[in-house]
């Protein structure tokens, strides 16, 4: 990098620039408002994304947005943009380094010109902002884990996290605390080491969340903590007041304040922790807090919220409320359910009458310690864990034994994955016979990675079952879909053992796709972006078949839309009728 | 039930095979009379070296006339070196044998010697060439009265038309045998077509070789994502193609056409040479109203209004099925395996 172009291409800016500390340094400097602005930048060894700058402090324009200062520095950290979204011309630097000083110049003017901006940007960062003031010692941030969604006024309970060294998942490290109510599956496996963490654990009953509908920038510093809180304080409404008043007449010693608010474009929430040594009721004042000699320490807080979690994980709260039953918990089956659930589909049947057997474990999602458990209690105890907000439902149901109409009407969608193609024919066929409302997906795949399928049969809409099954050469009603990859008539089962033991050659992989192609489309069907019948079909490679010396049919040779939703609708076929 | 059903049922009822019973008998009748031939030759001092079956038969585009009348193409080979300087002495010769046999209309045109059997229906054209040591075909070419100028040995290669027409390396080769019977099912609707469509006289000189040829030059094959054959699709955009690139019409005056289709192997000839301007003119708009109707019929939904149209193009043997009793719902009977092996799994 040539530090002496760089500095003269960010003057060509209007700013003034030098070099100092033996060049190690960037010193550049221009006006607002008549008054000095000075900003620094060590020089990197390697430009590896925009340069960072610094702002002095001192400057007399008050706080700003994206300057984040800490107490004990005297520069406050410039934020541009995130550094994930920059990418960086680093073949010239000196351009770089001209346009990042352009945006401090555009974004630093702008926030001292216009309060009003200054104070929405400070309000749409809050949580940085608050960050900072959550700085223990060393790098430690206080934490707080809350599963609260932030509506309504609520007592939590605080658990304090064990004085250990370490811990796994929601079992946090001091000094991160977790408040709960209880939604969260936070106990260990085993009872016995779930008794010894409660012992351990010291709950906090005297914990609050409450709604604010008005937020103020964070304080700048922790000093100002206190008064900052009695100010938000007053503004909380009755039943926020009403809880606050419980914790003004309390008996403690720790008290925990959790607000929730909204910001632009999103909602911000923050704990404070009040403590002192001896016993008493939360403070009214700054004055009384002074005089009690209470700490009031800011938290950061983690929420464990359904309305922000399952978003932020790519979800979508909308199917919060959809019911869907799968049948068959195999490779495909049970990667299906736990794509279901992560998308947010609210409650989920899973059936299957098998078990977890160790010829399972290298393509099914389920871990070794569920080997000789029945699949899907085993699917639902592990989606209860990974998506808290599910409610998930296991029966030991074959998809025979489910052709009942009053256990299938309450679900949205049955989504079908034994990849059994008698008993799904006798299941479609007992659908058309019932006039059954309920849509069905059947998805399976085929063998040797080749590819795999699903189609969706909406009742009442073109396309049915049957179209899946019109013998393309003959037009007449076939024993194997249409949609087949590998020609009919091959034997493409291998043998282990002899009889009985015949398997279907794939691999987790093949397994994996055809589930998530198949939760795909129930999601968007469950969304209502499908309405129809349809169908969908993932094309992999025929390397593998060609060894087997296997043919493939028509379809495979053609298909150039994999994972595109197409309609199921067969012309040739005669349930649908012309 | 799709459209292409009904195009398979009319293809089941015209298709001609050399199985087929109907034509069994002709072929009988043509054994016979093959027989006689051969020994007149043989006593003429030509004896016939190699004798086959021209036309459709070896294309698999042969029809049931809807006339009842068989038509047998009879080729005969004669030694080169065996074989009269004139070609129209074996051609005298094979007329004689068929007058002496009871035919009817026994007469020699300039490429054959053409017959009807009064008794069987049957219509038998004896094609007679000369073979040369390098296995080269030369045609019998010259009428009964023909001088010097309008008779030779002309140079011909028969089984070079018929694997020309049977030659499917242009196709993918995972698909070629689909593709090759659609083709083979075009080239029936359309000779089906003509000879709905035209009066007999004029039918005749819209000749079968002549119509294949730029169906398979001009092919455009048309199958669902499956690889359910769709005829109409593919019937229809093969005629925008014979009729907007082929090249084969030429307009004259008074919106008048004449039809050039050269042959694809020797002699190269034009197949439709010497014919009229009212040859020309009638199939190009004939050939223009099929392929209007056809579209029309693509975009209709109404599987019986499509079968209305296309038989009044293909005639009788297009079914128009019976309006669909209502409710009849029921079980799929799957009408081939009991059980097939699957490939699924999930
Ligand atoms: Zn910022
Ligand atoms: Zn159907």
């Amino acid at each position: 990098m040539n530090r002496n172009r760089i500095r003269s291409c960010i003057e060509d800016l209007g700013c003034t620039a030098r070099l100092t500390d033996g060049a190690s340094k960037l010193v550049v400097e221009f006006i607002v408002q008549g008054r000095s602005v000075v900003l620094y930048h060590p020089f990197p060894d390697e430009l590896l994304r925009a340069p960072q700058f610094y702002l002095q402090k001192g400057h007399g324009f008050g706080k700003l947005a994206h300057v984040l200062t800490t107490e004990d520095s005297e520069f406050g950290e410039v934020c541009i943009a995130d550094s994930l979204s920059t990418v960086v011309n680093t073949g010239r630097p000196e351009l770089a380094y001209r346009d990042t000083v352009a945006k401090h110049v555009e974004l630093l003017t702008r926030l001292i010109e216009d309060p009003a901006y200054n104070r929405e940007e400070q309000l749409r960062e809050f949580d940085a902002h608050w960050k900072i003031l959550c700085s223990g010692s060393g790098s430690i941030t206080n934490e707080l884990f809350v599963a609260w969604e932030g509506n309504e006024v609520e007592r939590l309970q605080v658990r304090l996290p064990r004085k250990t060294k370490s811990g796994s998942g929601l079992d946090i490290r001091p000094p991160s605390a977790v408040a709960d109510t209880s939604v969260f599956h936070l106990r260990p496996k085993s009872p016995k080491r779930n008794k010894a963490v409660r012992r351990a654990r010291r709950i906090d009953h005297n914990a609050v969340g409450m709604r604010l509908t008005h937020l103020d920038p964070a304080p700048a510093t922790k000093r100002e903590v206190v008064a900052w809180f009695f100010d938000i304080a007053d503004r909380i409404d009755c039943d926020g007041r009403r809880e606050l008043e419980r914790l003004h007449r309390g008996k403690g010693r720790d008290y925990w304040v959790i607000f929730s608010a909204p910001i632009p474009d999103g909602e911000a929430m923050f704990a404070i922790h009040w403590r002192r040594r001896s016993k008493g009721g939360l403070p009214r004042s700054v004055d009384e807090a002074e005089a009690g000699q209470w700490d009031a320490r800011p938290y950061r807080v983690r929420a464990l919220s359904r309305a922000s979690l399952i978003p932020r994980g790519g979800g979508s709260l909308d199917l919060s409320n959809k019911s869907v039953l799968l049948v068959g918990c195999g490779s495909v089956g049970g990667d299906l359910a736990m794509r279901l659930t992560s998308a947010g589909v609210g409650r989920l049947t899973v059936s299957d009458t098998d078990k977890l057997s160790e010829e399972n474990l290298y393509r099914h999602i389920l871990s070794m310690n569920h080997i000789g458990r029945q699949k899907a209690e085993a699917l639902a105890h592990d989606i209860g864990r990974k998506h808290p907000w599910a409610k998930v439902e296991s029966w030991n149901r074959s998809l025979e034994c489910l052709r009942e109409p009053a256990a299938l009407k309450q679900f949205d969608l049955i989504v079908i994955a034994v990849g059994s193609p008698n008993v799904e024919r006798a299941f479609a066929e007992f659908c058309l016979e019932e006039s059954l409302s309920v849509p069905v997906i059947n998805c399976w795949l085929e063998g040797y990675g080749i590819g795999g399928h699903a189609i969706l049969v909406v009742p009442g809409t073109k396309g049915c079952w049957h179209c899946a099954y019109v013998d393309p050469e003959t037009l007449t009603p076939s024993l194997l879909p249409n949609l087949h990859f590998l020609a009919p008539g091959q034997t493409v089962m291998r043998d282990q053992g002899g009889c009985g033991t015949q398997f279907l050659p794939y691999s987790g992989i093949a397994a994996g796709y055809t589930a998530a192609m198949s939760a795909d489309l129930a999601v968007r069907f469950l969304q209502g972006h499908v309405t129809t019948s349809s169908k969908i079909s993932w094309k992999g490679s025929d390397m593998e078949a060609n060894r087997q010396r296997l043919s493939v049919t028509w379809r495979f040779r053609h298909f150039t839309e994999s994972l595109q939703i197409l309609p199921l609708h067969d012309e040739n076929c005669d349930f649908c009728g012309a | 039930m799709g459209i292409q059903t009904h195009f398979n049922k009319f293809h089941d009822r015209i298709k001609l095979g050399r199985q087929d019973s109907a034509y069994k008998k002709a072929r009988d009748r043509d054994d016979s009379i093959k027989g006689a031939v051969s020994s007149a030759f043989a006593a003429a001092g030509y004896p016939v070296v190699n004798d086959f079956i021209q036309g459709s038969f070896d294309t698999h585009t042969a029809i049931v006339p809807i006339s009842g009348d068989y038509d047998i193409d009879r080729a005969l080979v004669i030694d080169s070196a065996q074989a009269p300087a004139n070609p129209v002495t074996p051609k005298k010769k094979t007329l004689e044998v068929l007058e002496s046999r009871g035919f009817r209309n026994a007469k020699i045109k300039k490429p054959c010697v053409t017959a009807d059997y009064a008794s069987d229906n049957v219509h038998i054209d004896f094609i007679i060439y000369k073979r040369s040591p390098l296995n080269q075909l030369y045609l019998a070419v010259g009428k009964e009265h023909s001088d010097e100028n309008n008779r030779e040995w002309s140079p011909a290669d028969p089984h070079g038309l018929t694997d020309w027409i049977n030659d499917r390396s242009g196709y993918p080769t995972a698909d070629a045998q689909a593709i090759q019977d659609q083709f083979r099912r075009l080239v029936r609707y359309l000779k089906r077509w003509r000879d709905e469509q035209f009066s007999p006289t004029v039918g005749a000189r819209v000749y079968s070789i002549g119509l294949t040829v730029m169906v398979k030059q001009q092919l455009r094959h048309s199958f669902s994502m499956e690889g359910a054959p769709q005829d109409l699709q593919a019937l229809r955009m093969t005629l925008d193609a014979i009729i907007l690139f082929g090249g084969y019409f030429t307009p004259e005056l008074a919106g008048r056409y004449r039809v050039r289709v050269p042959l694809p192997v020797l002699p190269w000839r034009d197949i439709f040479d010497g014919s009229s301007l009212d040859t020309g003119t009638q199939l190009y708009n004939k050939l223009d109203y099929l392929r209007r109707k056809l579209a029309e019929a693509e975009g209709l939904s109404d599987e019986r209004e499509q079968c209305r149209i296309l038989a009044d193009l293909f005639g009788r043997d297009f079914e128009v099925p019976d309006p669909p009793k209502a409710g009849s719902k029921g079980r799929a009977v799957y009408p081939t395996a009991g059980i097939v092996s699957s490939s699924t799994g999930a």
